[in-house]
């Protein structure tokens, strides 16, 4: 059985300074790499920060190494993650 | 007040009175001021210079980063690998360059380049100063980002048109820093977990054979006492990593030296035989380990990082501890010896073990080889002749491998090293950095011919500002390790490490207005070393024979056991990489 699973991790963007846009840049690099796959993201204008939903499958162990990585850029607030069935993942990324 | 007095102001305020750097257009708003004020800035010859001058006076000073200045577009690039040096091994630092006015940014102005976006993945963090009025929240995040936590480098980009704006100077205070400006940021490490210390305190007490793994980090948290404290409570060996070998003085009775790819074979025996490793600021480099499934077999490992995403990146912990290491070691300490009891009163017997497979293979290592003064008998002498506290930098390459083994730190944040990211050409302005930043002290670079040329030009910078300092460069005609490698492990293929039409490194040194020395025997080097010693700027030009392979050393991918040691070039036959 593969260990492959999906998942969906959510974090916050301090956006209050710059509009967000280089704290996503430095989340993305975080992302790019890590040894996951990534499948689609969704950005969401919430005033002060820019709420991020990721959609990857990866290992739970390197699923939690990038949270844990997200968590250290500086702009970042709060990174939550969920494991769920890959067409939940789908719906959960947009909402 | 104007933005570019605002800027040294915040500089003045926040301690950070030296900078490196080189003047351009995107930056004369700021030099311009700097007469005004108390910010000495030493003209480098290139910005790869002063990033990493920068680094060494961050590594040297631990809780105030040396600071580079840049202007926009190549002076930005260049230094791009003295950052991406900086991240690797964890050193403060704040790198401010000036970018294109904001009226044409993104229009690929003249000397244009998005040096924040291209800095994000080798920085702690980069920010594009975007209004006037920021500049000082910038600068005090900057220095709070840079030396908390775990240390790294800081980059601040400000655009030309902003140094004559008129702003009302704001000092924010730490509260409104951190809540307006950076509330993702946590400055204060997590304290350690109580039933992870018992669990890992449990295990050192049971352990037949446990040895300790230091790291840079125990550096950067202050923890080098606590750490011989533990280690004398255990009775075990301390081992280090390259970054760790800055961290404990290798005269302490329990420290077996720096394990590695070409690390010695007593803390390499050690390291691998142990039954638990208490690793503390480290981040289980495969230079270290080398293969790690392999290495983490048939023991218990506890990992202490400030960092938690380094717990389980690499080797998986039965134990692993998010804390400032200092404050962990310390904690463990105390519940081993107030609750447990515990004390042990004979050393590990891993420890005779360990040196009697050191006499063995160093006999073997030891043995003449090549023409020529021999590179462990000239670091011997370099060790004798320069006193305790005096700083030593390297370069990459064979002379930082032969430096590792045989040039003992005696007294922790002396040696700095690139231990990362491995950049060629640190050595030299890192030596530069650390004189600033320690003027009484001796400053030697240890470097190669190869590395030493990529940085070479600041020797102007030396004579200019009277930053003395020594280099010994390691002259051989050849990327030596390079050579070694392609003569191990690539069927002696030798292409592109012979350093052919090298300058005469005694006349280069006598055209920037310095001494140049070429040693021919061991009283001769042992002279050279004593003027470095006393203070003087002097060039040493020790020539090696290319033919002496740095030994021992474990080939890449293979697990660093004993077995796998090499000491000697025939035993390295068949071996595939």
């Amino acid at each position: 059985m593969s260990d492959i699973e999906t998942y969906v991790i959510k974090f916050s963007i301090y956006a209050a300074i710059d509009g967000g846009l280089d704290g996503l840049a430095r989340a993305i690099h975080v992302v790019r790499k890590a040894p996951i796959q990534f499948h689609d993201m969704a950005v969401i204008d919430a005033g002060k920060t820019k709420e991020v939903s990721l959609r990857i499958s990866g290992k739970k162990k390197d699923i939690e190494w990038l949270a844990k990585k997200l968590e250290k850029v500086v702009e970042v607030l709060e990174v939550k993650v969920q494991k769920m069935p890959s067409e939940v993942a789908i719906i959960a990324a947009h909402t | 007040m104007l933005v570019s007095d605002a800027l040294l102001e915040a500089l003045e305020r926040e301690g950070l009175k030296v900078a490196f750097g080189i003047p351009g257009s995107a930056n004369l708003g700021l030099y311009e001021k700097i007469p005004d004020h108390n910010v000495n800035v030493i003209l480098m010859r290139h910005e790869q210079g002063a990033a990493h001058a920068a680094d060494a006076y961050g590594r040297v000073k631990r809780k105030v980063p040396g600071v580079a200045f840049a202007t926009s577009g190549p002076g930005a690039t260049n230094l791009v690998t003295g950052l991406a040096t900086a991240y690797m091994d964890s050193a403060p630092m704040i790198a401010i360059t000036g970018q294109v006015p904001t009226a044409i940014m993104g229009r690929d102005a003249f000397q244009e380049t998005d040096v924040v976006g291209v800095t994000m993945p080798i920085t702690k963090h980069s920010l594009l100063v975007r209004k006037p009025e920021h500049v000082t929240w910038a600068v005090r995040a900057a220095k709070v980002i840079s030396v908390t936590n775990r240390p790294g480098p800081v980059l601040v980009d400000i655009p030309r048109d902003f140094w004559r704006k008129d702003i009302d100077f704001y000092w924010p205070s730490d509260e409104e820093l951190l809540k307006e400006w950076i509330p993702g940021y946590n400055p204060t490490p997590p304290k350690p977990n109580p039933s992870l210390i018992m669990k890992a305190a449990k295990l050192l007490v049971e352990a037949e054979n446990p040895v300790i793994l230091v790291g840079g980090g125990v550096w950067w948290s202050y923890a080098t006492d606590e750490v011989l404290k533990l280690a004398e409570i255990l009775m075990a060996p301390i081992v280090t990593t390259l970054m760790g070998k800055n961290a404990v003085p290798a005269d302490h009775p329990l420290v077996l030296g720096n394990a590695g790819m070409h690390g010695r074979p007593e803390a390499n025996y050690a390291l691998y035989n142990a039954d638990v490793v208490l690793a503390i600021g480290t981040r289980f480099s495969d230079r270290t380990v080398g293969n790690f499934e392999e290495f983490r077999k048939g023991k218990k490992i506890i990992h202490i990082d400030i960092d938690k995403s380094e717990i389980g990146k690499n080797i998986d912990p039965d134990v692993g501890i998010v804390a400032d290491a200092r404050e962990a070691v310390k904690v463990l300490r105390e519940y081993i010896v107030n609750a447990l009891k515990f004390k042990r009163d004979e050393e590990v017997p891993i420890i005779k073990k360990a040196k009697e497979f050191g006499e063995y293979a160093w006999e073997i290592l030891l043995k003449e080889r090549g023409r020529g003064m021999k590179p462990w008998k000239v670091l011997k002498i370099v060790r004798e002749e320069l006193p305790a506290d005096a700083i030593v930098t390297t370069g990459v390459g064979g002379h930082q491998m032969w430096a590792a083994l045989h040039y003992p730190v005696l007294k922790p944040g002396t040696y700095l090293t690139s231990g990362g990211l491995g950049t060629m050409g640190y050595g030299f302005p890192a030596a530069i950095g650390a004189k600033a930043a320690a003027p009484d002290k001796p400053v030697l670079d240890i470097d190669g011919d190869g590395s030493f040329l990529m940085t070479s030009q600041n020797l102007a910078t030396v004579k200019q500002y009277g930053l003395n300092v020594g280099v010994l460069i390691f002259d051989n005609g050849s990327l030596q390790l390079i050579r070694q490698w392609q003569d191990l492990f690539f069927g002696h293929r030798r292409v592109g490490e012979n350093l052919a039409y090298l300058p005469d490194f005694v006349k280069l040194a006598n055209s920037f207005g310095i001494e140049g020395v070429r040693p021919e025997n061991y009283d001769e080097m042992r002279k050279a070393i004593r003027r470095v010693a006393q203070g003087e700027a002097l060039v040493i030009d020790y020539i090696v024979d290319p033919d002496i392979m740095v030994l021992p050393m474990v080939a890449p991918g293979k697990v660093i056991s004993p077995e796998n040691l090499i000491l000697t070039p025939e035993q390295a036959a068949g071996i595939t990489v």
